[in-house]
């Protein structure tokens, strides 16, 4: 197993000590079940951003695996599990939101607890797979107290996730009762600060968002988002009128 | 003695609960040091569902991470109130909206109700602060985590230049929980 030094493990800091083991042995269980069984889907939401570098803050991580089709999820429910691992399921199988299909769970190490959801979107998964990299595999080794975790394991990439969270119709709830506190919101306004100067940025926005169905509702989304930053709370997002323009040529 | 508290929040899409329920881990296990476990259901909206965020915390080990009964039930709309009133734990605690819930067919002697959404609009112009002033509320009757702690994990979860109201929405449950309780003569 070949490891890339791409990615550092900068972000496992932001993880609280006494939490950080039993993630990193949650990944190494996730990434076991990913290379032992093709197991088709890929770490998305807040946990994403977090091993990409974008959120650098300590929070309450879940993890996210988006999956190909609801029997996958089954397929992985059923193989998921290793000796000091305790998984316990929330959701029995996965539940029918409407938009998207999940299955809460929790894995424990040592009564140390994670949520991890499998979640299946009809399109989703595809568009997740292909990114702006080459792969979207994090590969590394990361060493903690004299032990090794391997990680292996496809991690979404954040110009994807902008997309994603922008098509979801949470936001358009959250959005309209101007919930300032939605964590989707945040994400949102934290990926486009860190990206808003990138053209190379707008220009995969502009492209990629035609893979959904719903992709032409980005843009008015977007708009609408920072156009209502200060009643959300975001006064200190900065947003230029060449944000705008680059919006409208979307 | 070792303590473990479970914590239901139910509402709607815009009172902000998931993440509540999210700083009420973060302070407890993050800047408090104990154990904690948060978990959450968003509602189908178009179905009048509501939203729920779990919360369990102890001071020892978490064997069974679900919550089934909870010690503390805040409910902010009457479908959470209809939804999750037969989950309250026999002795537990039931936090309602007084304008919101006005159909308590199953009244606990624990129940409180607060004008929170009415608070919220008054003393902010906008009921948006109801989850904030609820996990004031909360704070006081759960008490095993320190307000300081619920303070620095909510610093660190909303906007930047926001902290002042948010701050100021906590402490207002707060004082709710406890003049509620100075006039019940409750300890």
């Amino acid at each position: 197993m070949s490891f890339s030094p791409e990615f550092s493990e900068e972000w496992l800091q932001y993880v609280t000590p006494n939490r950080r083991r039993e993630l990193l042995q949650v990944l190494a269980e996730i990434s076991r079940l990913y290379q032992t069984y093709q197991s088709p889907f890929v770490l998305v939401g807040a946990c994403s951003l977090l091993i990409r570098g974008c959120l650098k803050y300590k929070a309450w991580w879940d993890v996210d695996l988006l999956f190909e089709s609801p029997d996958e999820i089954t397929r992985f429910h059923k193989l998921s599990g290793a000796p000091e691992l305790q998984i316990v399921p929330v959701d029995f199988h996965p539940i029918d939101y409407g938009y998207l299909q999940s299955m809460q769970t929790m894995w424990g190490v040592k009564n140390v607890w994670y949520r991890v959801d499998y979640i299946y979107r009809d399109e989703y998964y595809h568009f997740h797979s292909v990114s702006p990299e080459k792969d979207n595999m994090y590969r590394i080794r990361l060493n903690l107290n004299s032990q090794k975790y391997d990680l292996w394991l496809p991690v979404a990439h954040p110009w994807n996730i902008f997309i994603d969270k922008l098509l979801s119709p949470r936001l358009k709830f959250e959005l309209g009762v101007r919930d300032g506190y939605s964590i989707d919101i945040r994400h949102i306004f934290i990926l486009f600060s860190l990206y808003r100067h990138d053209p190379g940025f707008w220009e995969y926005i502009s492209r990629k968002s035609t893979e959904l169905t719903n992709g032409t509702n980005v843009k008015e989304n977007l708009r609408n988002l920072l156009l209502a930053k200060d009643e959300l709370g975001y006064q200190s997002v900065i947003v230029e009128e060449k944000d705008f323009q680059m919006i409208d040529s979307l | 003695m070792s303590f473990r508290y479970e914590v239901r929040l139910s509402g709607d899409v815009g009172h902000g609960l998931i993440m509540v329920g999210k700083i009420l881990a973060e302070a407890a296990a993050i800047y408090d040091n104990h154990n904690a476990i948060q978990s959450q259901s968003y509602g189908e909206e178009s179905r009048g569902e509501a939203n729920r965020s779990d919360v369990i915390i102890s001071d020892g080990e978490i064997i069974y991470p679900k919550v089934e009964n909870p010690d503390i039930l805040l409910c902010l709309t009457q479908t959470a109130y209809d939804k999750y009133i037969h989950s309250l734990k026999p002795k537990g605690v039931l936090i309602v909206d007084s304008h919101k819930i006005t159909d308590l067919s199953r009244k606990p002697e624990g129940t409180h109700d607060f004008p929170i959404f009415l608070m919220s609009k008054e003393q902010f112009g906008s009921e948006t602060y109801a989850g904030i002033i609820s996990m004031g509320l909360i704070s006081d009757f759960l008490k095993v985590i320190s307000p300081t702690a619920l303070q620095q994990a909510l610093l660190s979860r909303i906007p930047k230049g926001s902290e002042k109201l948010n701050e100021r929405a906590f402490k207002l449950g707060i004082r709710m929980a406890k003049e509620e309780r100075g006039a019940m003569n409750v300890d």
